[in-house]
């Protein structure tokens, strides 16, 4: 070992969940930094600078570990680190709750085999029934050990004394665990424990009490489910209210940028470049950047419900009923997200240990109606259906995307993913208030996650269906728009202004349907004649596949209809923009009924919808599944099947509608 | 005589004789504290009775009854209720 240089030691902090590893680093360091993944994983530690003139730490919060047996992928990833020459840290600091000491002091004996200096952060102190005599335990096992208690007013300075203790093990000050001072037997660890514990007495303390009242109230037999779905609506309200001031305004800055950037290119035609950053960059990424605003926002709720300690409980109220599909109460929080993203609820996976069911709630969530979905709905909806109706069809697309899930996931656990079903043994913390820091942390995380999915998935997306869209660029095409132009030229000046506009929507469509996107739309258009789309909707699909809330823009383009944007959730703008101008109405009308049949109705509308209920149009969704399995089997799975059962869907639909009109 | 934890009353305590199998399932009830000797009280059951939550020493845990079922506990009420 190297003794006096200024190279940082590592310190590494262990212990069970719950224990109170992320508290200790937050007041250690007094901020909580970049979260790190392992070389080669998705699992994620936290690191965090402990300065000092002389001895300066890395701290580095692990995840919960209950022993070095590793049963979770994610612990063996950890147990892995810990236990390679190369990669251990210099120090190990063992954060025990006090109250479960009979239970952490286990995990320091097989630390102590490691044989690196092992300090001993004593949590909980003002939890338990008893107090546990710190110097009589450090005396016993030959280690450091120092109560910290974040709740309590001296805190600080318990914080400085660990901090001291931690630097006195980097340089060789500290101590290894003495062999044999832990019994091996449960007994012997439960005598030593009430040795070093004076009890106050043997009542339970006062805020496990009221934990205890609040959980008759939440798993109440019979309440317990009702008041827990009312709670879900709640957050669900805030979620998309909270969100949608803020989407407007990302809304208005994309608008903003892409007329500062036709206003750069002046009043000339645009040409390849304007368009690519305008309709491929900008148009793209915000198409996808709307969605930050309900990302944040929904990791915001559901971290401080996990920090404060519900989330564990809501895995119990749900066991039952997700185990009848083969899942279990540990899917609840990644499906839940899912209605928002299913990129934050595939990642939210990772808690699930049982490998086959974690695959199989990641091959489901996609099915959940996210808020990508919503526009489309929406749009389609207000077009075609009454609004006495429109609520029921709003909730029965959501009801839809459940139904297939739940049979998905049953048929995938009898079958490809069978085997026994995931342990549901949860630890319940005691309810607390969440403290604020580890929450904000989290979103932070989750939103960069997104954006840099955002910025390589989506963008590198974005261009190809821009690429596809814009080319090839036939020469008597633009020959005959240059003739209109120059005619329109000779028009009165106030005519030349809505001449222009018209003849830009027109070129605009005209080029896409010479595109090689319309190419390919027309030729697979017969596949899906029999769900009643014609080769618009079928480009608006291809045109989808990056994230599905792009349809609207194009078939905006293919039907020459103006102000269409993904994200407008207000279908009355469709109405409006046809007032402004008769003959973009009539316009309207004529696509409609180019091959004498209109090209929509009421019955292709909720086609197209089931439709997009149960495709995967999602690169972002697609991209996280790759991520998380470590494998292209499952996200081209997930292609697959959800395409084949949207088709199915799409095609019932519309046969048996068509033979019942 | 003993009785399976999957079976006693809410709001009981009693004390924990062993666990049937040998098997991770054990061995993860064992890393949880579920031990010989170990005081355990029912505090309540989920909707559909299942899973329960115990009250184990000072924390409390939720477990599902076919997990309960391997937990032995002593037939007497332990007069010490935490």
């Amino acid at each position: 070992m190297s003794g006096s240089d200024n190279k940082p030691k590592t310190v590494a902090l262990v212990g069970r969940q719950n224990a109170g590893k992320t508290s200790v680093l937050m007041h250690l360091t007094g901020t909580l930094q970049r979260p790190v993944n392992f070389p080669g994983s998705s699992v994620e530690r936290v690191e965090a600078m402990l300065p000092h003139p002389t001895t300066p730490l890395v701290l580095i919060d692990l995840p919960g570990l209950a022993s070095l047996e590793a049963v979770s992928p994610d612990e063996e990833i950890t147990v892995g680190w810990l236990k390679d020459p190369d990669t251990a840290p210099d120090v190990i600091c063992a954060v025990l709750d006090a109250t479960k000491l009979a239970l952490g002091l286990p995990l320091v004996d097989a630390l102590g085999v490691l044989g690196r200096p092992i300090v001993i952060a004593l949590t909980q102190v003002d939890l338990g029934g008893g107090v546990v005599d710190a110097a009589a335990l450090s005396a016993q096992l030959g280690l450091p050990i120092v109560p910290v208690n974040a709740h309590a007013p001296r805190s600080r300075e318990a914080f400085d004394a660990l901090g001291k203790a931690l630097r006195e093990a980097a340089i060789g000050l500290g101590g290894t665990l003495t062999e044999g001072s832990i019994p091996p037997d449960y007994a012997g660890i439960t005598a030593l424990v009430r040795r070093v514990t004076s009890h106050k007495g043997s009542h339970t303390p006062s805020r496990q009490r009221l934990s205890d009242k609040i959980d008759r109230v939440v798993l109440h037999r019979f309440f317990g489910l009702p008041l827990f779905a009312l709670l879900v609506f709640v957050l669900f309200q805030l979620l998309f209210y909270g969100s949608d001031p803020l989407m407007g305004l990302i809304e208005d800055g994309q608008g903003a940028l892409s007329g500062f950037i036709s206003g750069l290119f002046g009043d000339a035609r645009p040409g390849p470049f304007e368009s690519f950053l305008v309709d491929g960059l900008v148009g793209g990424l915000g198409a996808t950047l709307i969605f930050l605003p309900q990302i944040a926002i929904l990791i915001f709720l559901v971290s401080l419900l996990e920090a404060s300690g519900f989330m564990a409980r809501a895995a119990v109220l749900l066991d039952r009923p997700l185990s009848r599909v083969g899942l279990s109460g540990r899917s609840f929080v990644p499906l839940a997200s899912s209605f928002a993203c299913a990129v934050p609820g595939i990642l939210a996976t990772r808690t699930i240990e049982n490998e086959r069911e974690r695959i199989a709630t990641i091959l489901v969530a996609p099915l959940m109606s996210c808020s990508a979905r919503l526009p489309v709905y929406v749009l389609l909806i207000g077009a075609f259906f009454q609004p006495a109706v429109a609520g029921l069809v709003l909730l029965a697309l959501y009801a839809l995307g459940i139904v297939a899930a739940a049979v998905v996931a049953l048929i995938m656990r009898r079958t490809a993913l069978k085997g026994p079903r995931a342990l549901l043994m949860l630890e319940l913390p005691v309810y607390q208030r969440p403290p604020l820091g580890v929450v904000l942390r989290q979103v932070l995380s989750a939103c960069t996650a997104f954006l840099a999915m955002a910025g390589t998935v989506i963008l590198s997306a974005s261009v190809i269906i821009w690429i596809l869209s814009y080319y090839p660029r036939p020469a008597e095409l633009v020959q005959s728009f240059e003739d209109k132009r120059s005619a329109i030229a000779t028009l009165a000046p106030e005519e030349t202004e809505v001449a222009n506009a018209i003849l830009e929507l027109e070129e605009k469509a005209a080029f896409l349907e010479a595109s090689a996107l319309a190419t390919v739309g027309k030729a697979i258009a017969p596949i899906f004649e029999p769900a009643g789309f014609d080769w618009r909707i079928t480009v608006g699909i291809l045109a989808a596949f990056p994230a599905r809330e792009l349809i609207i823009p194009t078939l905006g383009i293919l039907y020459r209809v103006d102000s269409v944007d993904a994200g407008v959730y207000d279908t009355d703008e469709l109405d409006e923009a046809a007032s402004h101008d008769d003959g973009l109405r009539a316009k309207l009308r004529e696509a409609k009924r180019e091959d004498g049949t209109p090209a929509f109705s009421m019955l292709i509308a909720l086609s197209l919808m089931v439709f997009f209920a149960l495709c995967s149009q999602c690169v972002a969704t697609l991209g996280a599944i790759k991520r998380e399995t470590r494998s292209w089997k499952w996200p081209v799975f997930v292609f697959v099947y959800m395409t084949a059962l949207a088709w199915g869907a799409a095609v019932l639909v519309y046969q048996i509608g068509s033979a019942a009109a | 005589m003993q009785t399976a934890l999957s079976d006693i009353p809410v709001d009981s305590t009693r004390e924990i004789s062993g666990i049937t199998e040998d098997s991770t399932v054990s061995r993860r009830l064992a890393a949880l504290g579920f031990r010989a000797g170990a005081h355990v009280r029912v505090i309540g059951k989920a909707p559909f009775g299942d899973p329960i939550v115990v009250a184990l020493e000072h924390g409390r845990v939720a477990l599902r009854k076919n997990e309960a079922a391997l937990i032995l506990v002593g037939d007497s009420e332990h007069p010490e209720s935490q």
